[in-house]
């Protein structure tokens, strides 16, 4: 950043500086990681080292019927609230790309309101309105509040995909003879997926994460993963827990690894376009 | 009289394998404007970037007035440099990045306001001292950043490309005020530039690059009309270069052999018989006719017209020789109604420059 | 013929009307289009969430269960005045109200209410009810009989106060404030509430999180911007690798790493450093480190992104013009990093504002904030006017915050785009 050679403090202050890189990467992936071997193991405490190499903790959290429930069921409204949130957000996206009248920033910050208000308070409104209406410790419910938190990330992954993408294409496509529907479904959303699926990882992310709308609103039924795991967050001696928590780090790293993989996709696309000018 | 600055031995290399700059011997004369111009990754903007002190010489050392420099941090070398994107500091006015200098070196603020007013009228920018970066044309970034090299009375003044993102129409004005500045405050400027045309009007003397070595030094009129070797020739200036054998030496001339066409003469560089050489030849010295061959001495030829190119002042025609190489022809713009077809050129031995290939 | 029309001064004035009218019906379908996309999430956002919000949040300021169960009484005590002595008329309605009501759930809500103004007034109230047979000759009597508080005016204010159909009195209970009987704001007396204590808790660990990101997010950013293409890729993912990993997974590791039983202790009891463990847990420090971990990318991101947008030859030039290194990092890079150190820590402090799960399950009871407390009046001790009065200063602080994040940052998005 200097851009020009360093002098020996310089030099001293770098090596200070790039130890503490090393310790802080440490601070940011050493808890994560360190209890993954713990469901590996075959004893029933938190210890180092490794013992007998075991899935015993992976085999007792899929023979739980409380715990395969609860991953069962975080899928399922993982999965609800992604294809929800994709419907409504993309097509909203679309026609604030389109907005051209005023009003568009406030529209913006209502839709972004969800984003904005803390999730307890978010949690507790929908309980009290949707216990009035019989939505309370039901699936919809469940996948209705956790739409309303992952649908603005929709909304803001695809808008700025849409803001790269070219008007002109779409007049392009018209002369060239294409309806509307068609240039949608061969220009438009070719060009943007990349948006909708990072708007899609989003999605199914928050509704994963999600511990404080589900807490309010699934019922014993439709208890997710994360719900499971605060509720038997106070027992440490059962292993199950270490072995869900290290299921959910996967999963992590899965949807983290198809948004990296998008993002790349995109990104080559896009210097592809620029050649000439690199 | 001392040379300002004086490189000895320069290297310099990133990766220990390939030199950006080899043996570079260089001296700058106190209050000349001297222009380093050649291809990118010729070595030039390394070589300014060592005098500016952002880069370290692998070997070699840098002379300010014969004391050795390459010690110095860059903020102690009191060099004042225009960079090729301005490097104006967006958050501060034009005012505050012009008394930036002046404030590192502690004058009072009297001072400062008085010298950034005069820096300013000499870049002729009068009011907009209170404006942002952002909000100026490209030129009058271009003043600013001028204007900030110049304020604190540097010695030397180091320029990378500084007129790189300007249109040509405003490109052209400004290398016109940038040399009457120069001549009028005496300063020592040092011009990197890919752009030969820039140079030609620019420079007191020019330092053409090429591969991390310098192939010529000398004022533009002599680069122009005789260039040391065929890459000077190529890149300075338009130049038809053909391709032969030396086939004899007669005096300071030679003749050369092109299959097809016949002996050709010009004068000699340092070739020997029997070589492979290139005859470089200005497309402005070329006489062009139709029909039968024009008398007279020197080189005549006979080719196929094959294209003309509408230029306003002059037409620009293309010539294939019956060996296939081309030459180019500037001519009165009245020759654009030359018919294609067959035509003849000719031009005096001693406006050809025979070099190793 | 183009260019006659060109010229708008020779078109003929029907021909121009003509224009304008098919211009403005071109650019009203492009809105109507444009609207129809929209309105599926808006009438989503609104019927789901923002909705329901402000239903909540509307609990906190209306006031309808006394009117609903003592209706006489309230209208008995619209025209008393505190100075003035207690009417009999209240008394008689009270009395009449209590006796239409036939069973205790005909007042129970209206009975919580009173006894979140005034301690006892339930159990009084419910006492009265069940020992009103048949409407008694002197009501007085009667009700000064069951509890010699009837006489005072501060029960008669507590009454009247709760009438509604509006109501401060939640909103002055989430400041410690209160209505004296005369009906004058005061503080409630020391010891009795402490949730200005809990907001100033909320802030305070907010803003340690905060000062922390910026302490340490700060060097790292500045690493991960001036170091190579590759190295810097690296760190990014390490960055990202926790901000992707589930809230609750983090915690979670934080509690298994920590705990009495947790992996720091044992590895010290089993190299012999520690014969009792250490309590790392259910503390501020615990609390603040936890939160750093899962909010440092929002302070870093930001911070990277403007880094990178400073060039190399700015700070050449700062060197070029005489500047030494300390001064071109202090006048040059650093007023350019204002903006990303702005964003980073409003957003931050945001989302610190609002975490629920960290000090629930990290924390000990002096880490519980204001989301902690709201989702105890919702579910522990149910007092849904409380939660909503609490849950709105929490709101308006954290749309304030929001409010200087959109001024900055002149983005309306409260994220990071996680690259």
């Amino acid at each position: 950043m200097t851009g020009f050679p360093p002098t020996p403090a310089q030099k001293a202050g770098r090596l200070l500086l790039v130890v503490f890189g090393v310790l802080f990467c440490l601070f940011l992936i050493g808890p994560i990681l360190a209890f993954v071997p713990m469901a590996f193991n075959d004893v029933a405490v938190l210890h180092y080292p490794i013992q007998h190499f075991s899935l015993r903790w992976f085999r007792a959290l899929f023979a739980s019927s409380d715990w395969s429930r609860a991953l069962l069921n975080s899928f399922l409204v993982a999965a609800g609230t992604t294809f929800l949130a994709l419907l409504i957000g993309v097509t909203a996206a679309i026609g604030l790309w389109r907005w051209r009248s005023a009003g568009k920033d406030a529209l913006m910050v209502l839709i972004m309101t969800p984003m904005i208000v803390p999730s307890v308070i978010g949690a507790t409104s929908m309980y009290f309105a949707f216990a009035r209406v019989g939505l309370d410790y039901s699936y919809v419910g469940l996948v209705l509040a956790h739409c309303a938190f992952a649908a603005p990330i929709v909304v803001v992954t695809v808008s700025a995909a849409l803001q790269r993408f070219d008007g002109n294409l779409l007049r392009a496509a018209a002369s060239l003879g294409a309806p509307p529907l068609l240039t949608f479904r061969r220009v438009t959303l070719p060009l943007i997926l990349p948006g909708v699926v990072s708007g899609a990882v989003f999605a199914f992310a928050i509704s994963f994460d999600d511990v404080v709308a589900a807490l309010f609103l699934a019922g014993p039924d439709q208890r997710t993963l994360p719900v499971q795991m605060y509720m038997r967050s106070g027992d440490l001696f059962d292993l199950v827990i270490a072995a869900a928590a290290t299921v959910m780090l996967v999963i992590a790293i899965s949807l983290m690894a198809v948004l990296l993989f998008v993002r790349r996709g995109d990104r080559l696309r896009q210097t592809g376009a620029q050649g000439a000018a690199h | 009289m001392d040379p300002i600055v004086r490189f000895q031995n320069i290297c310099k290399t990133y990766d220990g394998r390939s030199q950006v700059v080899r043996d570079l011997n260089l001296s700058v004369e106190r209050g000349e404007f001297l222009t380093l111009l050649g291809p990118s990754g010729s070595g030039k903007t390394t070589s300014l970037m060592m005098l500016a002190g952002f880069e370290m010489p692998t070997s070699g050392e840098i002379y300010l007035d014969n004391k050795p420099f390459s010690g110095l941090p860059p903020h102690r070398r009191e060099i004042g440099m225009v960079f090729q994107n301005y490097a104006l500091f967006p958050h501060m006015s034009v005012g505050e990045n012009i008394a930036f200098p002046l404030q590192v070196r502690r004058l009072d603020r009297q001072e400062i306001v008085t010298r950034v007013r005069r820096a300013l009228d000499m870049v002729q920018l009068p009011g907009v001292i209170d404006r942002k970066p952002a909000e100026l044309s490209g030129g009058q970034q271009q003043r600013v950043a001028l204007a900030r090299a110049l304020v604190y009375e540097p010695a030397i003044v180091l320029m990378d490309e500084p007129l790189g993102a300007l249109d040509r129409q405003l490109r052209e004005g400004m290398q016109i005020e940038i040399k009457s500045l120069h001549q009028r405050i005496g300063v020592t400027m040092i011009y990197v530039t890919h752009d030969q045309q820039e140079a030609l009007t620019m420079s007191d003397r020019i330092a053409v690059f090429n591969g991390g070595v310098i192939e010529q030094l000398a004022v533009p009129k002599t680069l122009y009309d005789v260039p040391a070797n065929a890459f000077v020739a190529g890149f300075v200036g338009e130049n038809n270069l053909l391709r032969g054998r030396l086939a004899r030496r007669i005096g300071d001339e030679g003749e050369v052999d092109m299959p097809g066409i016949g002996l050709i003469r010009g004068r000699l560089g340092e070739v020997a018989e029997g070589q492979p050489v290139v005859l470089a030849i200005r497309p402005e010295k070329i006489a062009l006719g139709t029909g039968s061959c024009p008398p007279g001495e020197g080189n005549r030829l006979s080719g196929n017209l094959i294209e003309r190119i509408y230029l306003g002042d002059q037409t620009k025609l293309t010539i294939q020789l019956p060996d296939r190489q081309t030459v180019t022809v500037k001519a009165g713009s009245l020759l654009f109604d030359a018919a294609e077809g067959p035509v003849n050129v000719s031009w005096a031995p001693e406006d050809g420059i025979v070099f190793a290939a | 013929m183009t260019a006659v029309h060109a010229d708008g001064a020779l078109l003929q004035p029907a021909e121009a009307k003509r224009l304008a009218r098919r211009l403005a019906r071109s650019e009203r379908s492009a809105r109507l289009s444009a609207l129809l996309l929209v309105t599926p999430l808006l009438l989503f956002l609104l019927m789901v969430f923002i909705g329901p919000l402000l239903m909540m949040l509307s609990r906190g300021v209306r006031d309808a269960e006394v009117a609903q169960a003592l209706p006489a009484t309230v209208l008995a005590l619209r025209n008393w005045r505190h100075d003035a002595p207690i009417p009999d008329a209240a008394f008689r309605a009270l009395a009449d109200d209590l006796a239409k009501a036939h069973t205790p759930a005909a007042v129970a809500d209206a009975a919580a209410r009173l006894n979140y103004a005034l301690p006892g007034l339930r159990a009084m109230l419910m006492s009265a009810r069940a020992r009103m047979r048949n409407l008694p000759v002197d009501p007085r009597a009667f009700f000064v009989g069951l509890s010699p508080r009837w006489d005072d005016k501060e029960t008669w204010s507590a009454i009247r106060q709760a009438s509604g159909p509006l109501t401060d009195f939640y909103l002055l209970s989430a400041l410690d404030l209160r209505r004296s009987s005369t009906g004058a704001i005061e503080a409630v007396p020391a010891g009795e509430s402490a949730f200005v204590q809990a907001i100033l808790r909320t802030f305070g660990i907010s803003f340690g999180v905060t000062a922390l990101a910026i302490l340490l997010g700060f060097p790292f950013a500045y690493l991960m911007a001036t170091t190579g293409r590759r190295m810097a890729g690296v760190m990014m993912l390490i960055l990202l690798l926790p901000f992707w990993t589930a809230v609750m997974v983090r915690v979670l590791a934080w509690s298994m790493l920590l705990g009495r039983e947790g992996i720091v202790n044992d590895g010290l009891r089993s190299l012999g450093l520690l014969s009792q463990p250490l309590d790392l847990l259910y503390n501020r420090t615990a609390v603040l480190v936890s939160l750093l971990h899962i909010f440092i990318p929002y302070m870093v991101l930001p911070l990277y992104s403007v880094m990178k947008t400073i060039p190399t030859s700015q700070m050449r030039a700062a060197a070029s013009l005489g500047a030494p290194p300390a001064m071109a990092f202090r006048r040059i890079f650093l007023p350019q990093i204002v903006p990303g150190l702005a964003a980073g820590s409003l957003l931050v402090f945001i989302h610190s504002l609002g975490v629920f799960v960290v000090p629930a399950v990290l924390g000990g009871p002096r880490e519980q904030g204001l989301p902690v407390l709201v989702v105890n009046y919702v579910t522990k001790t149910p007092n849904w006017g409380l939660a909503a009065a609490l849950s709105m200063v929490l709101l308006v602080s954290v749309y304030l915050l929001y409010w200087l994040f959109v001024k900055l940052t002149k983005t309306v998005t409260p994220s990071v785009s996680a690259r």
